[in-house]
């Protein structure tokens, strides 16, 4: 854990950035191979989003680093290896953290935007 | 058979080390080739550039972190930015006290010294306090002046004065990626202000003297400082085996010594030093690469 410790830090005092938070979501459901990994946060994103191998590959060597996320079991398909990973009970207690803390965020602002009129 | 992307591809992953290859090559070619089944495709695409950009920054990050022989080697690159830093704010302040002092105003050198000085500690300062694109953006200002003095005077010891801070803002965009340790608060922002002050009270007492070009000026030019402050630290660093410490004073050793050499060619009396330097950072260099060798080289969970 000699980066995970790091970056959990990193990351309680900042927030987790829209892809991690992504990936884990993408995670919660099922647990999923990276191509399939590239495909959910694409759409749980509307399409935003367009997750890179380099940038994945990131996110998920992090996530196994802090004990959030960890590998489930390998295939091959067409040839090729696919390596899946789920979420563990941490993970999933860091993206609720995450959803709740946002949250707070979307009501604080959703309040001031109200009272200024710019919200219905 | 392997088609000619998927050995581009291939190619492109030699940028990680070979122990990240050995756990992840398969899967990430499986994640690059899932959607390009296309024959033509196949035979004469490329891998885009979005993804050879997320790729060499993902080479970065694991090469500059992770296992204990990686992350040591980060952190020498990140120390000699942050040694780099020191020096600038050093002579940044000892440049612009001098030209306040100075009878002759030249305002645009005053603004340049304190470009220099001012994004030197900003840089610091943001890097300390956990602000770490500030750091970046403030370490990269503090270069304009280099860049500015290069242009107008491209000759040898322009080059040679120019390279610390080119390395120093090299190191600090390549040791300070998204994911890198920041410095500690308390005594990297106390080495800032004592730079600062340093660098402030060693002109402000130089000034007394007569700046003739002697041979006695050249000694207690400002150059001098910082390669005898390192100096000092490396022998220390002789006989205290750490890796990336020892790694950075001998980098940044040998980035101040083309200075002292350019110097050398008019002042026989910067040789001492400019040995000294030279041992120093060559017995340094050997000591810290045989300590970064000793170190894992993959995670302890792989190896």
């Amino acid at each position: 854990m000699y980066r995970g410790a790091i970056y959990t830090r990193v990351m309680s005092v900042r927030g987790m950035s829209e892809q991690t938070l992504l990936v884990l979501t993408a995670l919660a459901e099922q647990p999923l191979h990276g191509y399939a990994i590239v495909k959910a946060v694409h759409e749980l994103s509307g399409g935003r989003l367009e997750l890179r191998v380099g940038t994945l590959y990131g996110v998920l060597d992090r996530l196994v680093a802090d004990g959030w996320a960890e590998r489930d079991r390998e295939e091959v398909h067409q040839g090729r290896l696919r390596r899946y990973y789920r979420l563990t009970g941490d993970g999933l207690r860091a993206l609720a953290a995450e959803v709740t803390r946002l949250e707070a965020t979307v009501r604080a602002a959703s309040t001031v935007l109200r009272a200024v009129g710019g919200l219905a | 058979m392997t088609s000619r992307l998927e050995n581009r591809y291939r190619v492109l992953l030699r940028a990680l080390p070979e122990w990240y290859r050995a756990e992840r090559e398969q899967e990430m070619l499986a994640v690059w080739l899932a959607e390009r089944t296309d024959e033509l495709d196949l035979e004469y695409g490329w891998p885009g550039w979005a993804e050879t950009r997320s790729l060499l920054g993902l080479a970065l990050r694991t090469r500059l972190s992770g296992p204990p022989r990686s992350a040591a080697l980060g952190d020498a690159v990140r120390l000699v930015a942050l040694i780099g830093l020191l020096v600038q704010v050093g002579l940044g302040t000892a440049y612009a006290v001098n030209i306040v002092l100075s009878p002759v105003a030249d305002l645009l050198a005053l603004v340049l010294d304190l470009l220099l000085a001012v994004g030197s500690v900003g840089a610091l300062a943001s890097l300390a306090t956990g602000r770490r694109v500030q750091g970046l953006v403030l370490g990269l200002v503090a270069l304009v002046p280099s860049l500015l003095g290069l242009a107008s005077h491209p000759a040898l010891w322009a080059i040679a004065n120019a390279l610390p801070e080119w390395a120093t803002a090299l190191c600090l965009v390549l040791g300070y990626h998204r994911e890198a340790p920041l410095p500690k608060a308390r005594p990297w922002l106390t080495a800032t202000a004592l730079a600062s002050g340093l660098g402030a009270a060693w002109w402000g007492a130089l000034s007394l003297l007569p700046r003739d070009g002697s041979a006695l000026w050249v000694q207690v030019d400002l150059g001098v400082a910082p390669g005898w402050a390192l100096s000092l630290a490396g022998l220390v660093l002789l006989v205290r085996p750490r890796p990336a410490a020892r790694l950075a004073v001998a980098a940044s050793l040998l980035l101040l010594l083309p200075e002292r050499l350019v110097l050398l060619s008019q002042f026989s009396v910067v040789l001492p030093q400019a040995v000294t330097m030279a041992v120093l950072a060559m017995a340094l260099g050997v000591a810290g690469l045989r300590d970064l060798r000793r170190l894992p080289g993959t995670p302890p969970a792989l190896a």
